[in-house]
């Protein structure tokens, strides 16, 4: 890959991010537009965030909640079973 | 009560800190519901282990609860409930892993270890064409491949969508190396998949 493209593609977090200058997003726009590879790198270090996001997350487990919630002794505040959970689990 | 919860939720960081330190126990449910997947995901993916992640779940609230005077209120309740928890998880891993890191100090890397080699392109694959690679467990592998130091970077910005600012008083570091190594995460993330998708869906016909 040649240097000039490490120099762009040193900039993709930032522009993804929001932080770059205006003038370096357009010129990055500018160089993915023309140069196949780093619009390849672009692209996939995007998705890898949203499938980061949306696959590999582990929220606490609702028995792990559950034993959470004995050990700081408030159970009698967990929902009971027959109750609707609110919300997303 | 249900309704009870909801308004306790929805309280200012202000009226349920007070809350807390009045004993208000609601206030304690709704710290947990706050904090407290954030707190598991961190502690899971640094240490790996769904027993250990629970540890560190319960630890942190039990310290943050027993220690709420020494909350000074500059940051977010749920920031301080993190670096607690970040902490212990840290503090764990290097009991486990002695020789892994120096976490906090500044990471010396190859020049060119975050080139990107790979350049298959699946950025635009359907995602089911993705599912079937068992992405979960290739997303496992790849976060895990990560130094710790980047590892977190990247579960606090980009898993739960922490700012810059917050990242970087959780752990410890400045700003910009946050960016620095969030930027580095990302990449070799990238690179990880990147391989993984060329092999396994080139050979699918994929």
């Amino acid at each position: 890959m040649p240097g000039r493209c490490e120099e762009w593609l040193s900039r993709i977090s930032l522009y993804l991010d929001g932080e770059l200058a205006e003038h370096l997003c357009r010129e990055l726009e500018r160089h993915l537009a023309e140069c196949p590879d780093c619009h390849v790198v672009f692209h996939t270090t995007r998705r890898t965030i949203e499938l980061y996001r949306r696959y590999g997350r582990t929220p606490m487990p609702a028995e792990a909640r559950e034993r959470l919630f004995r050990v700081l002794r408030l159970e009698d505040l967990l929902p009971r079973a027959d109750q609707a959970p609110e919300g997303p689990t | 009560m249900a309704a009870d919860r909801r308004s306790t939720g929805d309280l200012s960081e202000a009226d349920l800190l007070a809350a807390l330190r009045r004993g208000d126990r609601q206030a304690f449910t709704a710290v947990i519901d706050r904090c407290g997947d954030t707190v598991y995901h961190v502690a899971y993916r640094l240490l790996g282990s769904r027993e250990e992640a629970e540890d560190v779940l319960q630890e942190t609230f039990l310290q943050a609860f027993q220690h709420l005077k020494d909350f000074r209120g500059e940051a977010r309740l749920c920031t301080w409930l993190y670096r607690i928890a970040y902490n212990l998880a840290l503090m764990r891993l290097r009991r486990k892993e002695p020789e892994t890191i120096s976490i906090d100090q500044p990471l010396t890397l190859g020049d060119d270890e975050e080139v990107p080699r790979e350049l298959f392109d699946w950025c635009c694959l359907p995602e089911e064409e993705l599912l079937r690679a068992e992405l979960r467990s290739v997303l496992e592998e790849a976060i895990r491949s990560l130094p710790p130091g980047l590892r977190a970077v990247f579960l606090l910005r980009d898993g739960e969508g922490l700012s810059t600012e917050e990242v970087a008083r959780i752990l410890g570091i400045s700003t910009d190396a946050v960016k620095t190594r969030l930027h580095r995460a990302r990449l070799r993330l990238r690179e990880h998949l990147s391989r993984y998708f060329a092999e396994d869906l080139k050979a699918h016909g994929g």
